[in-house]
């Protein structure tokens, strides 16, 4: 898009840091409700992102199929199964986990 | 700036994705850290396309591509975790052991 340059940068900026707390919200909240609407929050600023990039019909595709459609086919799959069992045994950090995270993370 | 910008946050939500898919034992939160996986390549066609390809377009249109096929599985992903549910009441991952003998 054609902003000046600070605007940008700071739009930026902004959809960064929401994308990075979204996507951290998918991961680690217990109760799958929040980790569902988190990941709506997630596709929202992806969809932005893509308006930055000039790429306006992919911006719209993404809004109306992930967020209209698969988002709210997630929310269905995630209400219709019994929230019972999710807060028993939730263990911050795993040796599966941990290994996921050296593996994810090791970059230069 | 933008080249990069885009890049690094498709690498971190992919990354993330794979970490949240990999010890998950919830179907559905799988399947949610698959849509973000799914979504990260998609970001990071669509950087090199605005980068790289401002003519024709070629990532843009290789995008709407995956757009449509995680439409289809995620049709097809709560399909699945819902009849599992209603034969055994639970969505843990290792209890779906049909295949195993």
């Amino acid at each position: 898009m054609d902003l000046p340059e600070p605007l940008h940068d700071f739009l930026l900026v902004i959809l960064g840091s929401c994308l990075v707390l979204g996507s951290l919200g998918v991961v680690f909240f217990t109760n799958p409700i929040f980790s569902a609407f988190s990941l709506g929050l997630v596709l929202v600023c992806i969809s932005l992102f893509y308006i930055l990039s000039n790429s306006h019909f992919v911006a719209a595709a993404q809004l109306l199929i992930y967020v209209g459609a698969i988002n709210v086919l997630i929310l269905f799959a995630v209400m219709f199964m019994n929230g019972s069992e999710y807060h028993q045994d939730f263990h911050l950090f795993t040796v599966g986990g941990g290994i996921t995270l050296m593996g994810c993370t090791k970059s230069p | 700036m933008m080249l990069e910008d885009g890049l690094v946050l498709s690498a971190y939500l992919f990354s993330l994705g794979i970490y949240g898919l990999i010890p998950s034992r919830n179907m559905v939160r799988a399947l949610m850290c698959l849509e973000l996986i799914l979504n990260a390549v998609n970001i990071n066609f669509v950087t090199f396309s605005d980068f790289f390809d401002s003519r024709q377009l070629k990532g843009n249109i290789f995008s709407i591509f995956v757009i449509a096929i995680a439409a289809a599985e995620a049709a097809i992903g709560p399909a699945i975790v819902s009849s599992i549910y209603r034969n055994r009441k639970s969505t843990r991952i290792n209890q779906s052991n049909l295949l195993n003998n």
